[in-house]
């Protein structure tokens, strides 16, 4: 019975019944919450689809530092600026289960394709995350084909189905779905789907 | 036997004095001065679909004319000479009937039978002893009397109708004949029979009173308080005789006996059959016995005939509110007296085959025909011969020659006529067609094409039903769609399941199951399974946490195309009656496959439940928020119930979520000081304990007729979760206390009943033990790395508990009722068809002060997944003000209904939506007016109540024909048109706006037509 927090004294004593029962013994309280080191790790993959779009295993993994909490607005970006790529995967495959967007898609598949290229990754599971960073971007041209994200400004959108085409091409697969790449009015690659 | 006594005299000038006589030889009844056995039927005039509660008398003259020029003909061709009604009939018919067809009518007054208005509240159970009680019953049957004295075809009055019974019945359905007992309450009933009938002989000296017992108990009691009623009337179901009860009857009154009630069942229990030449034995066998008992054939002498029950079959009786369309085969109760279908320890009397004629369906008027049984030509036979002039031996050898099978061939002809006897087995049903076109547009802004976009549905619903075997039962409804339209402002129906997953608008799935039953009998339980199909919960049969829940959803598993219900129910019979069991992949929409045992039984006054629910997986559907996913779970529930009399108190206890046990989660203290992340706020991080899984549950309730009341106080430990509270407590109340964990509440209601009005207020106060969480955003620092954690609102699927409707509560709700007509239930679920009168009204008044906030609720996207809303609404206070009229005036009736409330939405939008609107549905014989117009108000789907998509206007209208008057639950056959103008804005799904437009206009209008067979 967490009696500090009651509020009422009706609530007391109802606390009180319940009190009485065998079961309410020794009830030990909580630890505060602090600030903890985010150390770069060999990324372990937990799950088999772990960052992929609707999988939510990353909150289970016990190595993610994000898993009771998911990195907000500002701090996300400040991981990926700062932070190294596993801890980067983590929070972004964080985003998103909890806020399912093509960004979040897409910069979970950027830094598993980061970690592949680094070898950040346990040595049994390095063919795996190129795998997962693969399946990555062919989830943002799957589920969030419409997906846009901004430059450091903030004022310059870009799409990401095109970069996510490219990435898989360069990963040396091809992309699924129907999506083809054509030229657009300024001359650049643009990933459609006919 | 007696010297020749006059028993009773005619007192009064009337056309036709009634009289019994005694003499040397025996009894009779004399009319006009002329000895006549009754020859009764117990008749009624029921369709097939409607049940006690339809309003025969109440119809035109010309609708009542034809019903009665089919059945009294054939009556009077059967020798039938006297009807048993009720005293609803209105005494110009009972003139009527006799005038145009010689049949008498026997007016039977209930006293109070089923129940009574004492004071305008209706009470269901009557005290006899209570002065007030008795005192309403028989300034009843004084006013009742009055209406009918001087009036021609009146033959005598009945009093009650097996009254001895309901001194131990549990309910008004029929029940196993309880033994010879010695209740104290029957002195009192008896005693009030005797003031009844003395009553009677006050105000209308011309016709004699009968009692209408059940068989003979408490003769004794009888022949000692009750020596004013002049005919032991009696209800007798004893096989093909009725043994000593003449003789017990006058050794213990000197009265004549009739039979108020007695026959055979045409169906064979033992053979799951039909069988009206068993039944036509039965008959037979118990005429001879009253002939050879009647004046001087050489029996006792007191037999003055009985009334048969009864004419036509009462699809009605099983359940009586329920299956009405369906033509039950469930025996409900257990009778030796007729050994050609009884097994010892099951039933064998289906009440609803006791017609000596069967019944056909309804054509478009509402009247239906009767197909007589072979009962029907062998009693014809029988009442040829004249019981006061013959004797012993002429009567036997004129019963003698009547052979039942040999009369049979004439309703077998008649039942071939109108199914083979393959189609028993095997039929098509509720066969229902609907086309359905619209056009369709709107203004840009709204996202909506300019141009009309015209749009067709067809959809066709079919029902297989099949009996393969003896106790075997199945429905399987089917639904197949031709096209689907694309163009309807209420984007979301049950057809566009037929559409391809890939958006293209091809139909690919044109069949599908649309439900499934299947009900099997066998002698320890029923088994019953359910596909998309309701079921009701346990709350009234012991289930106080909610654990198995009710799966009415009305339109919404169409609208989201819900895969479940789906499950089966075992209920316990004979020696396993205490025990139900569910289980299946989803019980109710939303639910884990689990299984849920129940043991409930009483000991004395004491009643215990014993309940466990086991999640077996985790696996929910996710169509809807309304029918959210939920954590795999187990919970055990235990219920005392105990009535103290008027006074009933209950103690439940329930653990729930143990295997949340050792979960983590975290709340917040408020401190002074700048706190975690400058929130002020500490921020903690627990975990799940075993004291977290324990509830406690305390209602007490007051049933004191005029005025009831309700206390309930409650305690659920952080994952002691329950489920919802059904149980209508005597009122509807909308104020209800949530049944998730993590919370405590007090609540209290009182009903207070003057005549026709009920005020019944009632206060809830609800506090989460540990509160909401409040939003505070993470932080990393780049130059520490270190990571703090943001605090989130928790949500039901990433925490082991939240606070949603268990959220801080201090409630007031004010509800009045206004129902003249308290035989029908206000808070009945058919009240749309049930509730009649001139006007019947509610008005409904809640207000919510909400000082905190909540957790996150879940939404489901469209591509079907669930994610939690990334935060809650601010802390605000809510009310709703709700009305509802019904209104009956001859030919037209109404239900309509105002709103008005301020809200917020279910995610995390803070805004506040102070909605109103109105609706009515006006039916006028075939014509039915359906409009409502909201303002201010949510769109109609889930996704409008999550993510707060409201509309400045909606309106709906619906113009109808039909070939019948419209019916709640029923096929109809009607031609439409419908128009639906909406008014959009930026709160509006799809959106999209323009320069200078702060709304935009869209409708829809269109035209359908609905076949139902």
């Amino acid at each position: 019975m967490r009696m500090d927090c009651m509020k009422s004294r009706w609530g007391a004593a109802l606390c009180a019944l319940a009190l009485m029962s065998p079961l309410a013994g020794c009830l030990e309280a909580g630890e505060f919450v602090y600030g903890e080191q985010v150390e770069e790790q060999p990324l372990q993959l937990h799950a088999e689809r772990v960052g992929i779009f609707p999988d939510r295993s990353v909150l289970d993994d016990p190595n993610n530092p994000f898993r009771y909490s998911w990195p907000t607005a500002t701090s996300k970006w400040k991981i990926e600026s700062a932070a190294g790529n596993v801890v980067a995967f983590y929070s972004w495959a964080t985003v998103l289960a909890y806020e399912p967007t093509g960004e979040a898609q897409y910069y979970t598949a950027l830094n598993l394709e980061q970690v592949y290229k680094n070898g950040q990754a346990v040595q049994e599971d390095l063919n795996a995350v190129k795998e997962l960073a693969v399946a990555g971007y062919q989830s943002v041209l799957d589920n969030f084909p419409d997906a846009q994200s901004f430059d450091a400004s903030g004022t310059v959108a870009f799409d990401l189905v095109t970069p996510s085409y490219l990435a898989i091409v360069a990963l040396g697969e091809t992309p699924t779905g129907d999506w083809v790449l054509v030229d657009s009015a300024s001359g650049q690659p643009r990933a459609v789907r006919p | 036997m007696a010297a020749l006594a006059l028993l009773f005299v005619a007192r009064s000038a009337s056309a036709e004095p009634v009289k019994v006589v005694a003499g040397e030889r025996g009894m009779q009844l004399v009319v006009a001065g002329k000895p006549m056995m009754v020859f009764g039927m117990n008749w009624d005039y029921q369709p097939i679909g409607e049940n006690y509660s339809y309003d025969f008398w109440g119809k035109p003259d010309a609708f009542i004319e034809e019903a009665l020029a089919t059945d009294m003909t054939l009556l009077k061709a059967m020798g039938v000479n006297t009807i048993r009604q009720y005293d609803s009939i209105p005494p110009r018919w009972v003139e009527w009937i006799y005038d145009h067809y010689g049949i008498y009518t026997a007016v039977n007054n209930l006293m109070g039978r089923y129940g009574h208005a004492i004071d305008g509240v209706w009470t269901a159970n009557i005290d006899y002893a209570n002065p007030v009680h008795r005192k309403a019953l028989l300034d009843e049957l004084e006013a009742s009397v009055k209406r009918y004295a001087g009036r021609r075809g009146v033959l005598l009055w009945m009093l009650g109708n097996e009254s001895n019974y309901g001194l131990s019945w549990t309910s008004f359905e029929i029940e196993a004949l309880p033994v010879e007992g010695s209740d104290p309450r029957a002195v009192h009933l008896y005693t009030l029979m005797n003031e009844a009938a003395q009553l009677v002989h006050r105000l209308d000296g011309e016709h004699p009173v009968s009692l209408t017992n059940g068989d003979i108990q408490y003769l004794d009691i009888i022949k000692t308080v009750c020596p004013a009623i002049d005919i032991f009337g009696t209800n007798v179901y004893r096989g093909e005789s009725g043994g000593d009860i003449y003789r017990k009857v006058f050794e213990a009154t000197g009265r004549p006996l009739l039979y108020t009630e007695f026959g055979a069942d045409a169906f064979d229990a033992k053979e799951g059959r039909e069988d009206d030449v068993a039944q036509a034995g039965y008959l037979l066998k118990q005429w001879r016995d009253i002939y050879r008992n009647a004046h001087g054939n050489g029996g006792v002498g007191n037999a003055i005939g009985g009334f048969v029950f009864q004419w036509t079959d009462g699809w009605w009786k099983t359940g009586q509110d329920v299956r009405l369309e369906l033509h039950d085969k469930d025996a409900s109760w257990p009778n030796g007296g007729y050994p050609h279908d009884f097994v010892e320890g099951q039933n064998n009397m289906n009440e609803e085959w006791f017609g000596i004629t069967a019944k056909s369906a309804s054509d478009s008027e509402g009247h239906y025909t009767v197909r007589p049984r072979t009962s029907y030509h062998v009693l014809q036979e029988a009442f040829a011969l004249d019981p006061y002039a013959t004797t012993s031996e002429a009567v036997d050898a004129h019963f003698d020659a009547i052979e039942p099978s040999g009369l049979s061939y004439r309703y077998a002809a008649l039942r071939a006529e109108s199914e083979t006897a393959s189609l028993q087995r095997l039929r098509l049903s509720n066969l229902r067609m609907v086309f359905d076109s619209s056009v369709s547009a709107g203004e840009a802004a709204t996202g909506r094409a300019e141009a009309p976009a015209f749009g067709h549905t067809e959809s066709f619903y079919v029902d297989l039903e099949a009996e393969p075997a003896k106790g075997v039962w199945g429905k399987l409804s089917l639904n197949a769609v031709g096209s689907v339209a694309g163009n309807r402002l209420d984007e979301l129906f049950y057809e566009q399941r037929a559409l391809a997953a890939d958006g293209s608008g091809d139909v690919t799935d044109r069949v599908a199951v649309y439900g499934a039953e299947v009900k099997v009998e066998a002698p320890l339980a029923t088994l019953k399974g359910y596909y998309r199909t309701g079921h009701t919960h346990w709350g009234y049969e012991g289930d106080f946490f909610g654990l198995y829940r009710e799966t009415f959803y009305g339109p919404n598993l169409d609208t989201y195309k819900a895969g479940g219900p789906l499950g089966f129910e075992l209920e316990g019979k004979g020696a396993l009656s205490a025990f139900d069991v569910a289980l299946g992949p989803e019980i109710y929409w939303g639910a884990n496959p689990m299984v849920i045992g129940k043991y409930s039984e009483r000991f004395g006054e004491l009643g215990l439940t014993v309940m466990h629910q086991e999640d077996l997986l985790s696996g929910g559907s996710a169509e809807s928020s309304f029918a959210a996913p939920e954590r795999r779970n187990r919970k055990s529930a235990v219920l005392l119930d105990l009535p103290v009399g008027a006074f009933r108190l209950q103690l439940g206890g329930l653990m729930s979520g143990t295997p949340r046990i050792g979960e983590r989660f975290t709340y917040v203290e408020s401190v002074e000081g700048r706190g975690y992340l400058d929130s002020g706020y500490n921020y903690v991080a627990d975990e799940v304990q075993l004291a977290d899984t324990v509830a406690g549950r305390a209602r007490v309730t007051l049933d004191a007729g005029w005025t009831k009341w309700l206390l309930q106080g409650s305690y659920h430990g952080l994952v002691a979760e329950g489920g919802e509270d059904r149980v209508v407590s005597w009122q509807r109340w909308s104020l209800q206390e949530s049944g998730r964990g993590n919370h405590y509440a007090l609540s209290s209601g009182v009903a207070v009943s003057a005549g026709s009005l009920t005020v019944a207020p009632k206060a809830l106060y609800q506090v989460p033990l540990v509160g909401p969480n409040p939003s505070v955003d993470a932080l990393y620092s780049p130059q520490t790395g270190i990571f703090y954690p943001g605090i989130a609102p928790r949500d039901v699927l990433g925490s082991p508990f939240a606070v949603l409707d268990n959220r801080e509560t201090v409630g007031g709700e004010l509800l009045l009722v206004w129902d003249p007509t308290p035989a029908s239930w206000y808070w009945q679920w058919d009240r749309d068809d049930k509730e009649r009168g001139p006007l019947s009204a509610s008005l409904d008044l809640v207000y919510r002060h909400q000082p905190t906030s909540r957790d996150a609720n879940l939404a489901v996207l469209e591509n079907g997944a669930v994610v939690p809303f990334g935060g809650a609404p601010p802390a605000s206070d809510s009310w709703d003000a709700t009305m509802e009229v019904f209104s009956e005036a001859g030919p037209v009736r109404l239900r309509g209904a105002l709103f008005a409330g301020l809200g917020q939405a279910r995610g995390d939008s803070g805004r506040e939506v102070l909605r109103k609107g109105f609706s009515l549905t006006a039916d006028w014989n075939r014509v039915r007016l359906l409009t409502r117009l909201h303002l201010d108000d949510w769109g109609p789907y889930d996704y409008d109540r999550d993510f707060n998509l409201t509309y400045p206007v909606q309106w709906y209208g619906d113009l109808s024909w039909g070939v019948k008057a419209a019916r709640l639950n029923q096929l109809e056959t009607r031609l439409g048109l419908r128009g639906q103008v909406r008014v959009a804005d930026e709160h509006s799904p799809g959106w999209v706006g323009a320069s200078g437009v702060s709304s935009a206009l869209e409708y829809e209008s269109g035209v359908y037509l609905q076949f139902g067979l």
